[in-house]
């Protein structure tokens, strides 16, 4: 024996060059439970090899230092602790004709395409390419030793021969049974069998006692010691044995041809032989990865399966690691000897064979998140980062309240970067968009801003934003963060749709936005160079801290605020010249966690956070912001047909004391549901906690009774809470 | 390999027929992203003639760099099941999961992303 040696359940196992671990571990003596067949097909022989679990012993060369745990067909392995850090890489390739199997079959095919002048390409899992799926295209799925290849093909010859029966019958478990094919193997590699007992048919060559009659059992302890079989006249005979060898026929490997059915997919060589069925065995183990015994299919026989789909259901029979390669024969015969059809067989669908997690999610890419230009400024002041609306946004800097603050009492700074922005133009821009949103656009005048909600043709809110008039033909439009991946896309739908003479250019990616809000706000600016700030609600064009910007003042956060729209590539310029410019007035930025305090303290909505598929203008009481009596707006038509009907829901504001609930708690009214709180904060500057959410509507039309939330007492409340007269935002 | 970094140009919308009338001065990369959308990647202005709706503006939208194209064409291969066109073309579409719009030339690639893909793209690549 050579020195090569691997760890096998934790004992060293001596090996030769050439063999597979499953031949080093038998002739070594360690004897896996089952029928072996050494070709792929079975279940029989798995292990977690090097940390990989479902791995065939047969299917792995031996190697040097590799670690194998016998892994027992009906337990899982246990989960990985760690990481295992692989990430597999992908590869496309095409090819005119791709053969799976380079058996004799396979090899003759590939020389006959070749000659005739096709492109042609040859996996076998013997040469570490194994095909584990055949998807319509025609597309394989093949690892190999490089990762997974995805093979795109004008046709798919499947020559992957066939598979050796195993025998069912009781003690069909026992370790000590070989197929014919592996009983060779065996013998060539050198492995001593002791006394062998055939089944059947027996391989040449092999130095074998034959069994007379028909198989009944196999007897035996810990491994098999004999086979039993009844003779013509109805008596049993013993064969002692230390290994018994089964030729009992064989049947296509054709799970790849049917998973390509309707493909351009064909067969070759032995998978397109028909194949004669093996005798019903009368008692046994059908399916060894489900563990069903010949008992559970008369069971379901019994309750009326009689389908091989059907059957396959019930019982889970070809659902495991083989995919029916050992069980299918014999549900086909247990079928045809109760007179059922067995021309179908399986449906079979992708993996043929077992893939790691790694091996599954190659070629796939988590979702990217966006990063503002700002990203790394936020970090670097070390922001908690989160992911909203598809973009890492800063959640908190540190203390929130310090931030929250800073806006109500100072100045802070803002990253609204990620909101969408779109320049629309052209001759019937204004008619456009009077289609587009339900409020009036031909009456703005330029350099003024109007908020406008996006509905859908439903009527529902889709997103909200501001529409801003630069010039008689020109705005510009912005939406919420997440709304602005949709925005480009909408806005020229509709455009195409209404015929309009407009041009769209999306901006989200190439103006960032810093939104500078507080008290102080405008003497910040007024240090950068913005002397004559624009007015609540309108914008301008100024250069701030050196920066060209265009300046929109409105407010989401209830002091006043200015929104610095410029060219993503100074953004990092404008961001610390603000800072620098506004130390020695406590500026501090804020994040998301703040900003959505201070937002609900005003009233305001988020778009998908407040809102539902559902949620009308009316409902959401935003009314102010539909004008009916505009001729033509999306959503017109469905909000005329909804004003009609009674409002049976609304959101509303509501106040309460104490701790501040869950988001998504439950309003009720007495003990009935009443609707449910859609966001929630503590107010510092009010301190209470102040809400909205969705309450059910009486036939008056208002909520009815005594509304709680975690069985405390809440009070419906008009918006904004704070600063209702909105004062603080134009001062 | 090279920083990813923020291209730098103008962008115009307009009628086709205006785009087409461009004339453009040496040293500027011209990307038609569409009938009515043109980059243009080193340009400091773009003077449109014939359509006075026509939107101009500096361009810092994209972020990218310069690789050989053998090397963008593995990569591309490697993900996707589209091809880079021949010298001098445009082709867009997904590639790690992010949409890329890839400037090919004959020796040589520009993959741009959206800026606010720049980190994403260097981990990608």
């Amino acid at each position: 024996m050579a020195d090569l040696q691997f760890a096998l359940d934790g004992r060293p196992i001596g090996f030769v060059d050439g063999d597979s671990v499953l031949v080093a571990a038998l002739r070594a003596g360690t004897v896996p439970p089952g029928c072996l067949c050494l070709g792929g097909d079975c279940p029989n022989c798995l292990a977690v090899i090097d940390g990989t679990a479902y791995v065939r012993m047969c299917r792995t060369p031996a190697r040097p230092g590799i670690v194998v745990d016998s892994q027992p067909v009906l337990d899982y392995p246990e989960l990985p602790t760690e990481p295992m850090g692989k990430t597999v890489a992908t590869k496309l390739v095409t090819t005119e004709v791709a053969i799976v199997g380079a058996g004799h079959a396979g090899v003759a095919e590939a020389d006959r395409l070749r000659s005739a002048g096709r492109e042609v390409m040859v996996f076998d899992d013997r040469h570490g390419f194994e095909v584990t799926g055949l998807y319509p295209g025609t597309e394989l799925v093949v690892r190999s030793p490089d990762g997974i290849i995805r093979c795109e093909a004008e046709e798919v010859v499947i020559a992957t021969g066939a598979a050796e029966i195993h025998p069912v019958c009781p003690g069909n478990r026992l370790p000590g049974i070989l197929t014919a094919r592996a009983a060779v193997i065996l013998v060539e590699a050198g492995v001593d069998l002791g006394t062998v007992v055939a089944v059947g048919d027996p391989p040449d060559g092999l130095d074998a006692i034959t069994t007379e009659g028909e198989l009944v059992r196999f007897e035996g302890e810990d491994r098999v010691t004999s086979v039993v079989t009844r003779l013509a006249d109805g008596s049993e005979q013993s064969y002692p044995c230390d290994t018994a060898v089964v030729g009992l026929g064989t049947s296509p490997r054709d799970l790849l041809a049917r998973m390509g059915a309707g493909s351009e997919v064909r067969m070759v060589g032995s998978v397109a032989e028909p194949a004669a069925l093996p005798a019903c065995p009368p008692s046994g183990t059908v399916c060894p990865c489900s563990d069903v015994q010949v008992s559970d299919l008369d069971a379901v026989w019994e309750r009326g399966f009689r389908e091989l789909d059907l059957i396959k259901r019930s019982t889970l029979v070809g659902t495991g690691t083989c995919q029916g390669a050992v069980c299918i024969p014999y549900v086909r015969s247990y079928m045809a000897d109760r007179g059922a059809p067995t021309s179908t067989s399986f449906t079979a669908r992708p993996l043929a064979r077992q893939m790691t997690l790694a091996e599954a999610a190659a070629g796939w890419s988590p979702p990217p998140f966006r990063r503002t230009a700002l990203d790394g400024e936020h970090r670097s002041l070390g922001a908690r980062m989160d992911r909203f609306g598809g973009w890492w946004r800063p959640w908190r800097y540190g203390d929130p309240l310090q931030e929250y603050w800073s806006v109500r009492t100072g100045v802070s700074l803002g990253d609204v970067g990620t909101l969408g922005k779109m320049i629309v133009s052209g001759p019937d821009v204004v008619e456009f968009l009077e289609k587009i949103y339900p409020t009036h656009i031909g009456d703005l005048q330029p350099g003024r801003s109007r908020y406008v909600l996006v509905l859908a043709e439903s009527g529902g809110v889709l997103d909200d934003g501001m529409v801003c008039r630069e010039d008689e033909h020109r705005f510009v439009l912005t939406f919420t963060s997440g709304g602005a991946s949709f925005a480009e896309a909408w806005l020229r739908d509709w455009a195409s749709t209404f015929g309009t003479r407009v041009h769209i250019l999306d901006r989200t990616h190439a103006w960032g936005a810093i939104n500078v809000t507080g008290p102080l706000a405008t003497h910040l600016l007024a240090r950068a160079g913005l002397t004559e700030p624009p007015r609540f609600m309108r914008h301008t064009r100024a250069t701030v801290a050196g920066v060209p910007c265009r300046v929109f003042r409105l407010s989401f956060t209830g002091e006043a605020s200015f929104e610095l729209h410029h060219p993503v590539d100074r953004s990092r310029d404008l961001w610390t010249a603000l800072m620098d410019l506004g130390a020695d007035l406590g500026v501090k930025p804020h994040g998301i966690d703040t900003l959505f305090t201070l937002r609900l303290e005003k009233g305001h909505i988020i778009v998908g956070m407040d809102t539902e598929a559902d949620s009308t203008p009316r409902r959401l009481g935003h009314d102010w912001a539909v004008k009916l009596e505009k001729p033509e707006f999306i959503g017109r038509q469905a909000l005329l047909r909804s004003y009609a009907q009674p409002l049976e829901k609304k959101s509303v504001g509501l106040v309460m004391d104490g701790p501040t609930p869950e988001e998504g708690s439950i309003i009720r009214s007495g003990d009935s549901y009443a609707g449910y709180v859609t966001s929630a904060r503590f107010s510092p500057v009010l301190g209470h906690v102040v809400m909205l959410g969705w309450v059910a509507l009486g036939a008056g039309g208002e909520p009815v009774g005594d509304l709680s939330v975690d069985d405390r007492p809440v009070r419906i409340a008009p918006t904004p809470f704070y600063d209702p007269g909105g004062a603080r935002a134009r001062n | 390999m090279p920083g990813i970094e923020i291209l730098t140009g103008m962008r115009a919308v307009a009628d086709p027929a205006a785009i087409e009338a461009i004339v453009w001065p040496a040293g500027v990369t011209v990307v038609r992203i569409a009938p009515d959308d043109v980059l243009a990647l080193g340009a400091t202005e773009i003077e449109i003639a014939g359509d006075e709706h026509a939107i101009v503006e500096p361009e810092t939208m994209y972020a990218g760099l310069w690789l050989d194209r053998d090397r963008v064409e593995n990569w591309v291969a490697s993900w996707a099941e589209w091809h880079l066109p021949h010298a001098d073309g445009l082709s867009q579409g997904m590639v790690a999961g992010l949409p890329v719009k890839i400037w090919a030339e004959r020796r040589r690639a520009l993959v741009m992303v959206p800026a606010s893909f720049a980190a994403e793209l260097e981990d990608r690549l």
